[in-house]
């Protein structure tokens, strides 16, 4: 219902009107055109399937769809935690390290058969203990978090290339493999689950927690924050924490799919996590992030390496292919206002 | 106060004058072989391996050794190099020199009078030592070809050839996986350029290597008789964890190159689609190397050493890594056993 305006009469009422009518749909327009780039990774992935479906027969097949998903798992976990750090307004560049000595302590101890709670339970340990590593260096010592991280990012691999004496360490636990490897009902990844069930427990988190509203708000002005009784460092040494516990859960999966423990893998993990995050709508800058967004950026940075494996084109152009994408999502959430 | 002040100064120049003496007096004992070896990445398993086995060797010797670490980067490999040329080493051995730093490596080995040896790939005027990579890609391939006729019949239609490589390293790539697998796959089966994918695995990464190889599956529905060769065993670890996850053990077979704990390991499947490796033996790089350097020292470095020569190179698979890996090896390392 368009208003008139008040105050005036006749032809210059009219005027105001029609006035009026111009100023309110140029807002709607730009209030759409402002939605739609805040959905844009929405929009872009949309786009992107319907392009890599006429490119590629095989890309939009469910078990296609199911392989990018799998594969997911692991920087999905990672990406949930990555993203709690980044909203905290920190950063773990650690988590390639974590995932190494996960999987060489777990490899060294597992044993032939079963013991799959125990291993994991082991790899979730290593993992939060890491994580609060990171934490109490950050906020206790007051280390700046990239160099916090760098630091035991080298420390970390160190010790695990120590451990292996810089060999892979195989194993033949079939049943733990399976966590990695195995689907329900014949044909959805149990790594699918577990990546779900993370994601759900970090969306709780954030949205129905305490914590969660604690955490957004020291990561958008930390002076503020411990001015009406949040103890700002508290919040982010827990999410460091998280950040490592949710290492450990993708330390499993990686271990699990190898079945043994790499001194090479992992590469660029964290660097990964941090571009799915941010491509999620995070802010580098701290107090925004998503957790659906981070796992939305995740299956992008997987459905390009897959569309364009499918379609034989070099892993050099995949790297091109993801880094412009990172920088056009970005950019478009950036007008948006986001 | 004075005098006790100037019998300590003297007490201290005597001191001083006595470690002087006793200095000079080592410098005059014979000089051991000192050596500086410098692995490519130390997160790589294979060249940890080789440096690992080349120290104990040394030592075993009684040689003086430095292992340092290149960090797959050649400037990286510039600075090492520098450090043994002024550590005093009498020999400088590297895998990564040759890439890209050999001219400016073999310059500064020069002026230090270090002697240079590359390790699979080689430094300009300097000897040669490694594995012959084109040799061990051929006997691999030419194995799996044989895999596949004693599989699928004589003459089998193969419908895929997956080629999972190392593009960051194109020299060694081209002779392992071109020149020597591709060409000896080709020796046993017919293997067109239609059904021949080349996908590159960065840092060896095995999670690639899965994603890449599945995802090249997927994108042939209609192939039943796949072969996938590796430049790595990281690789076919990869490769191996797609095949069984995807039930698919009867329609693959897997070769690779390394012949390391991953592959012996996989051995002991007896539904494994990995059927065989070339054994590098990076545990006897030390041996091998050792034996032509002491006879180059002992002889004052007057004769020279071998313009190049390396390890032996058998294929293993699952009926004979035992005996072959111990034939190989345990004559030097008799507490090396094949699990």
């Amino acid at each position: 219902m368009l208003k008139k305006a008040p105050g005036l009469t006749g032809r210059l009422q009219n005027k105001g009107v029609v006035y009026m009518a111009k100023v309110q749909s140029i807002n709607l327009l730009t209030k759409v055109k402002s939605k739609m780039m805040g959905l844009s990774i929405f929009v872009f992935y949309i786009v992107f399937v319907i392009v890599m479906s006429f490119l590629s027969p095989y890309f939009f097949t469910p078990q296609n769809l199911l392989n990018i998903l799998q594969y997911s798992a692991i920087l999905g976990v990672l990406s949930v935690g990555m993203t709690i750090v980044i909203i905290s307004g920190g950063i773990d560049i650690s988590l390639g390290s974590m995932l190494i000595i996960i999987g060489i302590v777990v490899a060294k101890i597992i044993p032939p058969a079963g013991g799959v709670l125990l291993m994991s339970l082991v790899g979730v340990l290593i993992g939060t203990f890491c994580g609060l590593v990171n934490g109490l260096i950050s906020t206790k010592l007051r280390v700046v978090p990239f160099i916090a991280t760098l630091a035991t990012m080298q420390i970390i691999q160190g010790i695990a290339l120590l451990l292996a004496k810089g060999s892979n360490i195989p194993f033949n636990n079939q049943s733990f493999a399976m966590l990695g490897r195995g689907y329900v009902f014949g044909f959805f990844p149990i790594s699918c689950i577990i990546l779900i069930v993370v994601s759900i427990l970090g969306i709780a988190l954030l949205k129905l927690l305490p914590y969660g509203r604690k955490l957004l708000s020291v990561g958008a002005n930390s002076t503020a924050s411990s001015l009406v009784g949040i103890n700002p460092d508290n919040v982010r040494l827990v999410a460091y924490i998280i950040c490592g516990f949710c290492a450990g859960i993708a330390g499993i999966i990686n271990t699990s799919q190898n079945s043994a423990g790499m001194v090479a893998t992992g590469t660029n993990a964290g660097m990964n996590a941090i571009a799915a995050s941010v491509l999620g709508g995070a802010s580098m800058a701290g107090g925004k992030g998503s957790i659906i967004g981070a796992l939305m950026g995740v299956i992008i940075i997987n459905s390009i390496t897959n569309g364009l494996n499918l379609m034989g084109i070099s892993s050099y152009w995949q790297q091109v292919a993801q880094g412009a994408i990172l920088v056009l999502v970005v950019s478009l959430n950036v007008l948006s206002g986001d | 106060m004075c005098r006790i002040g100037k019998k300590f100064m003297v007490a201290g120049l005597l001191l001083v004058a006595a470690f002087a003496v006793v200095g000079c007096a080592k410098k005059d004992e014979k000089k051991v072989l000192k050596l500086g070896y410098a692995s490519p990445g130390m997160q790589l398993a294979y060249h940890a391996t080789a440096a690992n086995y080349f120290e104990r060797e040394a030592k075993k010797r009684g040689y003086e050794v430095m292992i340092l670490d290149d960090q797959l980067s050649l400037t990286k490999c510039v600075e090492n190099a520098q450090i043994v040329a002024d550590a005093g080493c009498d020999v400088y051995m590297s895998v990564l020199a040759g890439t890209g730093a050999g001219d400016q490596i073999a310059q500064i080995m020069k002026e230090g009078g270090v002697q240079a040896i590359g390790v699979d790939i080689p430094i300009p005027g300097a000897p040669f030592f490694g594995c012959d990579s084109q040799y061990a890609g051929y006997i691999a391939g030419e194995a799996l070809g044989q895999y596949a006729i004693d599989k699928w019949g004589p003459n089998p239609q193969i419908d895929l050839y997956i080629s999972c490589e190392a593009w960051s390293n194109p020299e060694i790539n081209d002779l392992r996986m071109k020149d020597g697998m591709l060409a000896g796959l080709r020796s046993k089966v017919n293997i067109p350029d239609s059904i021949y994918i080349a996908n590159d695995i960065p840092n060896n990464d095995a999670e690639i290597a899965m994603k890449k190889t599945e995802d090249t599956i997927n994108a042939h529905p209609e192939a039943r008789h796949i072969l996938v060769g590796c430049y790595v065993d990281d690789m076919a670890q990869g490769a191996e964890a797609v095949v069984e996850k995807k039930g698919m053990n009867d329609q693959v077979l897997i070769i690779s190159v390394d012949g390391s704990i991953l592959a012996i390991n996989n051995f002991k499947n007896p539904n494994t689609s990995w059927v065989g490796a070339t054994a590098l033996t990076p545990e006897m790089y030390g041996y091998y190397l050792l034996n032509e350097i002491e006879t180059w020292y002992n002889s004052g470095k007057t004769q020279p050493l071998p313009a190049t020569w390396g390890v032996q190179h058998k294929v293993i698979g699952k009926d004979n890594y035992k005996e072959v890996l111990t034939e190989l090896i345990a004559f030097a390392y008799p507490d090396y056993k094949v699990e």
